[in-house]
């Protein structure tokens, strides 16, 4: 007789992960989700070229 | 049809300081790190369930590139894909720090550890960190006049410690390191002078990062 199924794997809710977020990264979560909601958001593509810009402006700092 | 990709300005924070950290040391491995780092992100345009459910905030959820978690949440209806957040990993809250580390360091040092460790609260205000740094620089400048200051050779090592989040991390606390919020419309080459430390990232308009050595 076949063996019954202890559990089923759900992918559309996946289970949560078991460690916790502390106090101060929820408080960032939550900034992140009220500039969300504010529409103070950039694309990724407009990311990319400021990556190139704050790599070259702390160099610089560096150097002075 | 991919979800649309975008960041928050808060997350934009995370990632120039996280990019500036690495670029003050190294530009070139900053770069590759930036560029994997979108790229693992990106992936959630195609993928929007990648990340693990966080469990607090049930509509957030998280990616781990390595050290980095990428905090981010779904807009089904408008295909969207918002990045709220990022952090290292490694961080480890002050309440966690033992207090046996507090041994063998100078008092100086073992009271910028304990005020580092306190001042999670201070600093969820505005006028709080501008209360707090006005506290350093006290500390700092007591401390520059009654002793010379240690040069670069004289081994202080930089720990990641950033507000509203003071904390040193192990193995051998020598830095601080805040954030400041910069008044609105203040831009670039802010008129911040650091005595006894130096100044690190700077986002115009947003914030400044100070290293403050213990």
């Amino acid at each position: 007789m076949g063996k019954v199924k202890e559990f089923r794997f759900e992918f559309e809710k996946p289970a949560p992960t078991l460690d916790d977020e502390d106090e101060e990264t929820l408080a960032a979560i939550d900034e992140g989700i009220q500039d969300a909601d504010a529409g103070r958001t950039v694309p990724a593509e407009e990311v990319r070229k400021r990556l190139t810009e704050w790599i070259t402006a702390s160099s610089t700092r560096k150097e002075h | 049809m991919d979800y649309r990709l975008l960041y928050t300005q808060r997350a934009l924070n995370d990632l120039a300081e996280a990019i500036g950290c690495i670029a003050e040391d190294d530009a070139e491995a900053s770069s590759r790190f930036g560029a994997s780092l979108l790229d693992h992100v990106d992936l959630l345009a195609r993928v929007p369930r990648l990340g693990s459910v966080v469990r607090r905030r049930s509509r957030v959820r998280k990616l781990l590139h390595s050290p980095m978690l990428v905090y981010y949440r779904i807009d089904e209806k408008k295909r969207l894909i918002e990045i709220l957040h990022l952090r290292h990993a490694a961080r480890v809250p002050p309440r966690r720090l033992p207090r046996r580390r507090l041994g063998g360091h100078s008092p100086v040092a073992r009271a910028m550890i304990l005020l580092c460790a306190s001042q999670r609260r201070i600093l969820r205000s505005r006028h709080g960190a501008l209360i707090l740094a006005g506290l350093i620089g006290f500390v700092c400048g007591g401390r520059a006049a009654s002793q010379p200051q240690t040069t670069a050779a004289g081994a202080p090592q930089v720990q990641k410690i950033d507000p509203p989040n003071w904390w040193v991390g192990p193995p051998s606390p020598s830095t601080c390191r805040t954030e400041l919020p910069l008044p609105i419309g203040l831009a670039t080459a802010p008129p911040l002078q650091v005595r006894d430390g130096r100044l690190g990232a700077m986002l115009p308009g947003r914030t400044a990062s100070i290293y403050v050595p213990l």
